[in-house]
Protein backbone atom coordinates (compact mmCIF):
# COMPACT_ATOMS: atom_id res chain seq x y z
CA UNK A 1 0.00 0.00 0.00
CA UNK A 2 1.46 3.49 -0.92
CA UNK A 3 0.21 6.74 0.39
CA UNK A 4 -0.08 10.37 -0.62
CA UNK A 5 -0.90 13.72 0.43
CA UNK A 6 -2.81 16.23 -1.06
CA UNK A 7 -2.96 19.91 -0.55
CA UNK A 8 -4.57 21.11 2.64
CA UNK A 9 -5.68 17.86 3.83
CA UNK A 10 -3.91 16.70 6.92
CA UNK A 11 -2.91 13.35 6.75
CA UNK A 12 -2.12 11.22 3.76
CA UNK A 13 -4.36 8.91 1.32
CA UNK A 14 -3.66 5.05 1.86
CA UNK A 15 -3.82 3.95 -2.20
CA UNK A 16 -2.86 1.05 -4.39
CA UNK A 17 0.69 1.51 -6.27
CA UNK A 18 -1.53 1.94 -9.76
CA UNK A 19 -3.90 4.94 -8.65
CA UNK A 20 -1.22 6.34 -7.09
CA UNK A 21 0.68 6.71 -10.19
CA UNK A 22 -2.64 7.50 -12.42
CA UNK A 23 -3.33 10.64 -9.93
CA UNK A 24 0.40 11.70 -9.84
CA UNK A 25 0.39 11.33 -13.90
CA UNK A 26 -3.33 12.99 -13.66
CA UNK A 27 -2.05 16.09 -11.93
CA UNK A 28 1.53 16.55 -13.94
CA UNK A 29 -0.86 16.44 -16.96
CA UNK A 30 -3.18 19.43 -15.38
CA UNK A 31 0.56 21.17 -14.55
CA UNK A 32 1.21 20.97 -18.06
CA UNK A 33 -1.86 21.77 -19.93
CA UNK A 34 -2.21 25.15 -17.55
CA UNK A 35 1.11 25.85 -19.01
CA UNK A 36 2.72 30.15 -18.51
CA UNK A 37 -0.99 30.29 -16.63
CA UNK A 38 -0.08 32.63 -13.79
CA UNK A 39 -2.26 30.52 -11.74
CA UNK A 40 -1.53 27.11 -12.81
CA UNK A 41 0.29 26.35 -9.47
CA UNK A 42 -2.61 27.12 -7.40
CA UNK A 43 -5.44 26.08 -9.89
CA UNK A 44 -3.50 22.17 -9.92
CA UNK A 45 -3.27 22.42 -5.78
CA UNK A 46 -7.39 23.49 -5.89
CA UNK A 47 -8.00 20.38 -7.88
CA UNK A 48 -5.26 18.66 -5.49
CA UNK A 49 -8.06 19.47 -2.75
CA UNK A 50 -10.81 18.91 -4.66
CA UNK A 51 -10.07 15.11 -5.62
CA UNK A 52 -8.97 14.94 -1.78
CA UNK A 53 -12.25 15.94 -0.68
CA UNK A 54 -13.66 13.26 -3.09
CA UNK A 55 -10.73 10.18 -1.77
CA UNK A 56 -11.60 11.09 2.18
CA UNK A 57 -15.60 10.45 1.42
CA UNK A 58 -14.82 7.18 -0.33
CA UNK A 59 -12.48 6.12 2.00
CA UNK A 60 -14.88 7.18 4.90
CA UNK A 61 -17.67 4.81 3.12
CA UNK A 62 -15.52 1.17 4.08
CA UNK A 63 -12.70 0.47 2.21
CA UNK A 64 -8.92 0.54 3.63
CA UNK A 65 -7.41 1.70 0.28
CA UNK A 66 -8.14 3.54 -2.71
CA UNK A 67 -7.78 1.06 -5.91
CA UNK A 68 -7.46 2.13 -9.44
CA UNK A 69 -10.77 1.93 -10.60
CA UNK A 70 -12.48 3.50 -8.01
CA UNK A 71 -9.48 6.57 -8.53
CA UNK A 72 -9.94 6.47 -12.69
CA UNK A 73 -13.97 6.95 -11.94
CA UNK A 74 -12.81 10.13 -9.63
CA UNK A 75 -10.43 10.99 -11.99
CA UNK A 76 -13.03 11.01 -15.23
CA UNK A 77 -15.33 12.99 -13.23
CA UNK A 78 -12.54 15.54 -12.48
CA UNK A 79 -12.59 15.81 -16.21
CA UNK A 80 -9.48 16.88 -18.51
CA UNK A 81 -7.90 20.32 -16.86
CA UNK A 82 -8.72 23.31 -19.14
CA UNK A 83 -7.88 26.26 -19.43
CA UNK A 84 -10.48 28.42 -20.84
CA UNK A 85 -10.01 31.59 -21.95
CA UNK A 86 -6.07 31.04 -21.88
CA UNK A 87 -6.00 28.93 -24.59
CA UNK A 88 -8.44 30.54 -27.09
CA UNK A 89 -5.98 33.62 -26.84
CA UNK A 90 -3.41 31.86 -27.65
CA UNK A 91 -3.99 29.94 -31.14
CA UNK A 92 -1.52 29.49 -33.66
CA UNK A 93 -1.26 31.30 -36.55
CA UNK A 94 -1.49 29.62 -39.75
CA UNK A 95 1.79 31.11 -41.04
CA UNK A 96 4.57 32.36 -38.49
CA UNK A 97 8.37 33.44 -38.31
CA UNK A 98 10.62 31.25 -36.37
CA UNK A 99 13.33 32.84 -34.91
CA UNK A 100 15.44 30.91 -33.51
CA UNK A 101 17.80 29.30 -36.36
CA UNK A 102 15.97 31.16 -38.93
CA UNK A 103 18.13 31.69 -42.31
CA UNK A 104 16.27 35.06 -43.46
CA UNK A 105 12.75 35.55 -42.10
CA UNK A 106 12.54 32.77 -40.60
CA UNK A 107 9.23 31.36 -42.84
CA UNK A 108 10.51 28.53 -44.21
CA UNK A 109 11.02 27.17 -40.55
CA UNK A 110 7.70 27.89 -39.97
CA UNK A 111 5.94 26.34 -42.46
CA UNK A 112 8.42 23.23 -41.98
CA UNK A 113 7.11 23.14 -38.24
CA UNK A 114 3.92 23.36 -39.39
CA UNK A 115 3.95 20.78 -42.14
CA UNK A 116 6.02 18.60 -40.51
CA UNK A 117 8.15 18.73 -43.28
CA UNK A 118 12.11 18.83 -43.07
CA UNK A 119 12.84 22.79 -43.21
CA UNK A 120 16.19 21.76 -45.41
CA UNK A 121 13.19 20.60 -48.41
CA UNK A 122 11.11 23.47 -47.64
CA UNK A 123 14.01 25.84 -48.10
CA UNK A 124 15.29 23.81 -51.31
CA UNK A 125 12.16 23.93 -52.68
CA UNK A 126 11.73 27.87 -51.64
CA UNK A 127 15.04 28.79 -53.63
CA UNK A 128 13.83 26.76 -56.71
CA UNK A 129 10.67 28.23 -56.90
CA UNK A 130 12.45 31.72 -56.22
CA UNK A 131 14.55 31.09 -59.39
CA UNK A 132 11.92 29.40 -61.39
CA UNK A 133 9.42 32.44 -60.75
CA UNK A 134 12.35 34.49 -61.72
CA UNK A 135 12.09 36.73 -58.28
CA UNK A 136 8.66 36.53 -57.73
CA UNK A 137 8.36 33.94 -54.70
CA UNK A 138 11.04 36.99 -53.59
CA UNK A 139 8.92 39.63 -53.57
CA UNK A 140 5.91 37.77 -52.15
CA UNK A 141 7.88 36.56 -49.12
CA UNK A 142 9.44 40.02 -48.34
CA UNK A 143 5.45 41.05 -48.01
CA UNK A 144 4.35 38.35 -45.91
CA UNK A 145 8.02 39.08 -43.39
CA UNK A 146 5.33 42.25 -43.06
CA UNK A 147 2.03 40.11 -42.20
CA UNK A 148 3.34 36.85 -40.25
CA UNK A 149 3.49 36.90 -36.51
CA UNK A 150 6.67 35.91 -34.71
CA UNK A 151 7.26 32.90 -32.40
CA UNK A 152 10.62 32.69 -30.99
CA UNK A 153 11.21 28.79 -31.20
CA UNK A 154 10.16 25.94 -33.22
CA UNK A 155 9.11 24.12 -29.62
CA UNK A 156 6.62 26.69 -29.09
CA UNK A 157 5.55 26.56 -32.39
CA UNK A 158 4.45 23.12 -31.90
CA UNK A 159 3.31 23.55 -28.49
CA UNK A 160 0.53 25.76 -29.96
CA UNK A 161 -0.18 23.64 -32.83
CA UNK A 162 -0.32 20.70 -30.08
CA UNK A 163 -2.77 22.84 -27.82
CA UNK A 164 -5.10 24.13 -30.73
CA UNK A 165 -5.36 20.40 -31.82
CA UNK A 166 -6.89 19.64 -28.60
CA UNK A 167 -9.45 22.35 -28.54
CA UNK A 168 -9.86 21.40 -31.46
CA UNK A 169 -10.80 17.51 -30.44
CA UNK A 170 -12.83 18.96 -27.39
CA UNK A 171 -15.31 21.01 -29.77
CA UNK A 172 -15.97 18.06 -31.41
CA UNK A 173 -16.78 15.79 -29.23
CA UNK A 174 -19.90 15.09 -27.89
CA UNK A 175 -18.93 14.84 -24.53
CA UNK A 176 -18.09 18.41 -22.75
CA UNK A 177 -16.47 19.41 -19.71
CA UNK A 178 -20.18 21.05 -18.74
CA UNK A 179 -22.38 18.24 -20.00
CA UNK A 180 -21.75 14.70 -18.49
CA UNK B 1 -28.12 18.54 -31.37
CA UNK B 2 -26.54 17.51 -28.35
CA UNK B 3 -23.81 18.81 -29.15
CA UNK B 4 -24.58 22.10 -30.15
CA UNK B 5 -26.70 22.57 -26.98
CA UNK B 6 -23.63 21.83 -25.03
CA UNK B 7 -21.63 24.63 -26.80
CA UNK B 8 -24.46 26.81 -25.85
CA UNK B 9 -24.13 25.60 -21.95
CA UNK B 10 -20.27 26.42 -22.53
CA UNK B 11 -20.71 29.88 -23.04
CA UNK B 12 -23.28 29.81 -19.86
CA UNK B 13 -20.63 28.24 -17.22
CA UNK B 14 -18.90 31.88 -16.52
CA UNK B 15 -22.60 33.62 -15.76
CA UNK B 16 -23.66 30.60 -13.95
CA UNK B 17 -20.78 30.73 -11.90
CA UNK B 18 -21.44 33.92 -11.34
CA UNK B 19 -25.09 33.47 -10.06
CA UNK B 20 -24.16 30.99 -7.60
CA UNK B 21 -22.14 33.06 -5.85
CA UNK B 22 -24.84 36.44 -5.93
CA UNK B 23 -25.81 37.63 -2.42
CA UNK B 24 -23.37 34.07 -0.70
CA UNK B 25 -19.83 33.61 -0.31
CA UNK B 26 -19.47 29.67 -1.11
CA UNK B 27 -16.46 27.39 -1.86
CA UNK B 28 -15.64 24.88 -4.81
CA UNK B 29 -17.13 22.13 -4.02
CA UNK B 30 -20.67 24.09 -2.95
CA UNK B 31 -20.65 26.14 -6.57
CA UNK B 32 -19.62 22.62 -8.25
CA UNK B 33 -22.82 20.89 -6.07
CA UNK B 34 -25.18 23.60 -6.37
CA UNK B 35 -24.24 23.81 -10.49
CA UNK B 36 -24.96 19.68 -10.29
CA UNK B 37 -28.31 20.77 -8.33
CA UNK B 38 -29.32 23.19 -11.20
CA UNK B 39 -28.79 20.86 -13.67
CA UNK B 40 -25.68 22.36 -14.82
CA UNK B 41 -23.22 19.72 -14.19
CA UNK B 42 -19.23 21.34 -14.14
CA UNK B 43 -16.13 19.49 -13.99
CA UNK B 44 -13.24 20.13 -11.27
CA UNK B 45 -10.65 20.36 -14.28
CA UNK B 46 -13.12 22.85 -15.77
CA UNK B 47 -14.24 25.00 -13.15
CA UNK B 48 -10.86 25.49 -11.01
CA UNK B 49 -9.18 27.06 -14.00
CA UNK B 50 -12.47 29.38 -14.42
CA UNK B 51 -12.30 30.75 -10.64
CA UNK B 52 -8.72 31.52 -10.59
CA UNK B 53 -9.31 33.28 -13.79
CA UNK B 54 -12.19 35.15 -12.47
CA UNK B 55 -10.44 35.79 -9.37
CA UNK B 56 -7.48 37.48 -11.25
CA UNK B 57 -9.80 39.33 -13.76
CA UNK B 58 -11.39 41.22 -10.37
CA UNK B 59 -14.48 39.80 -10.39
CA UNK B 60 -14.36 37.30 -7.22
CA UNK B 61 -12.31 38.32 -3.99
CA UNK B 62 -11.64 35.36 -1.49
CA UNK B 63 -11.43 34.64 2.04
CA UNK B 64 -9.91 31.37 3.80
CA UNK B 65 -12.31 29.95 6.44
CA UNK B 66 -11.26 26.94 8.85
CA UNK B 67 -13.69 23.89 8.22
CA UNK B 68 -15.09 21.50 10.67
CA UNK B 69 -14.76 18.69 8.52
CA UNK B 70 -11.85 18.83 5.73
CA UNK B 71 -9.17 21.27 5.04
CA UNK B 72 -9.67 25.26 5.25
CA UNK B 73 -11.84 26.41 2.47
CA UNK B 74 -11.22 29.00 0.38
CA UNK B 75 -14.87 31.54 0.09
CA UNK B 76 -14.84 33.20 -2.70
CA UNK B 77 -17.70 35.96 -3.19
CA UNK B 78 -18.79 38.56 -6.14
CA UNK B 79 -16.48 41.61 -6.02
CA UNK B 80 -18.41 44.88 -7.43
CA UNK B 81 -17.23 44.25 -10.70
CA UNK B 82 -18.59 40.73 -10.64
CA UNK B 83 -21.28 41.75 -9.18
CA UNK B 84 -21.83 44.76 -12.22
CA UNK B 85 -20.98 41.68 -15.02
CA UNK B 86 -23.24 39.42 -13.84
CA UNK B 87 -26.32 42.27 -14.06
CA UNK B 88 -25.31 43.01 -17.71
CA UNK B 89 -25.19 38.84 -18.61
CA UNK B 90 -28.85 38.75 -16.75
CA UNK B 91 -29.43 41.67 -18.71
CA UNK B 92 -28.16 40.37 -21.82
CA UNK B 93 -29.30 36.76 -21.46
CA UNK B 94 -32.78 38.33 -21.09
CA UNK B 95 -32.12 40.34 -24.34
CA UNK B 96 -31.27 37.54 -26.23
CA UNK B 97 -34.40 35.37 -25.03
CA UNK B 98 -36.21 37.57 -25.81
CA UNK B 99 -34.51 38.31 -29.59
CA UNK B 100 -35.26 34.21 -30.18
CA UNK B 101 -38.90 34.37 -29.23
CA UNK B 102 -39.69 37.39 -31.19
CA UNK B 103 -37.67 37.05 -34.56
CA UNK B 104 -39.46 35.17 -37.54
CA UNK B 105 -42.88 35.40 -35.46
Amino acid sequence: MEHIALSGHAGAFPLTADAKQLLVTYLADARSSLGADADADETVRDIGTSIGDELRHTLDGGPDEIDVIVMSRILTDAGPVETGQASRDGRAPWLCRVQQRKWFGGLCLGLATRSDLRVDWVRTFAIFFLLITGGLLGVAYLVSLLFVPRIETVEQYKALIAQDKRAGRSQRAPRTPVDE
Amino acid sequence: MEAKLAALRRGMLEPMVLAVLDGESRYAGEIAQLLREAAFPVQDGTLHPLLNRLRREGLLTHEWRESPSGPPRKYLALSDDGQAQLAEFRDYFRCLSALIESTGD
